[in-house]
């Protein structure tokens, strides 16, 4: 039998103090266990499969593992213990990163991409402090 | 005593000679699985191939009479994926959580 090579932790696991640990834990044991099942529809447009019915039927498997592990947590979330076997949950961008032009879902297992300002914010901000510097 | 042992040599070299036959005339190939590096994603991925196996196993009947020039043999081919492609894909639902592949024939359904 295969041992787990790198256990993905959860996103709440990263957090510094014991209400946002059980507060994302929470969080994520809620949306993990209500849209758990979301996910066969995810997957079976995901890229790495050659056809959508076997992404679909990938999709049945991880809704399964998605609303276990979302149960798992839910039934769990004062007990600031991360369970990281059973993967990340689902994949809902947050509007940061919707807002910082990244409008696709984050490939499974990588971190999330730093959001970079835009563009015409940064030329904005470097108007400001000129004008600011010439008062 | 005599029966016994006759009869075990018998079925050794039966089975022997079946998995010789089936490795001659079937392409088994590795699921795709089993390409995952974590154990969670193998699991999540052998019981999904095994759900793509076993409900749409019985494709093989159709599929098969098509992609053969002779349509006896693609009719029989046919007959006999749907035994492997279900049956295989039962096993991967019944074992998802043991990483231990099962090949089937040309590595399962494929609707390509």
């Amino acid at each position: 039998m295969t041992s787990p090579s790198s256990a993905s932790a959860t996103p709440w696991a990263k957090n510094p103090t014991y209400a946002s640990k059980t507060g994302g834990k929470l969080a994520f044991g809620l949306t993990n266990t209500l849209l758990g099942w979301t996910t066969m529809f995810v997957e079976a447009k995901q890229p790495e499969y050659k056809t959508d019915w076997e992404g679909f039927c990938v999709g049945i498997s991880r809704s399964i593992f998605n609303t276990a592990a979302g149960l798992v947590q839910l039934a769990t979330f004062p007990v600031p213990v991360d369970f990281p076997d059973v993967g990340r949950g689902i994949h809902i961008p947050t509007p940061a990163a919707l807002e910082g032009g990244t409008k696709t879902f984050a490939k499974r297992g990588s971190e999330p991409a730093a959001v970079s300002p835009e563009p015409d914010v940064q030329a904005r901000d470097a108007a400001m402090a000129e004008a600011l510097a010439v008062v | 005593m005599k029966q016994l042992k006759s009869f075990l040599l018998a079925v050794l070299f039966l089975s022997l000679s079946a998995s010789q036959a089936s490795a001659a005339i079937e392409n088994w190939q590795p699921s795709p699985w089993t390409k995952e590096t974590t154990y969670v994603e193998k699991s999540i991925n052998k019981l999904g191939f095994g759900l793509l196996n076993g409900l749409t196993g019985w494709t093989a009947l159709f599929f098969e009479p098509m992609r053969e020039e002779n349509k006896f043999t693609g009719i029989v081919k046919g007959a006999w994926r749907t035994i492997t492609n279900t049956t295989g894909g039962a096993l991967h639902i019944v074992t998802f959580f043991i990483p231990v592949d099962l090949p089937l024939p040309d590595g399962g359904v494929h609707f390509e």
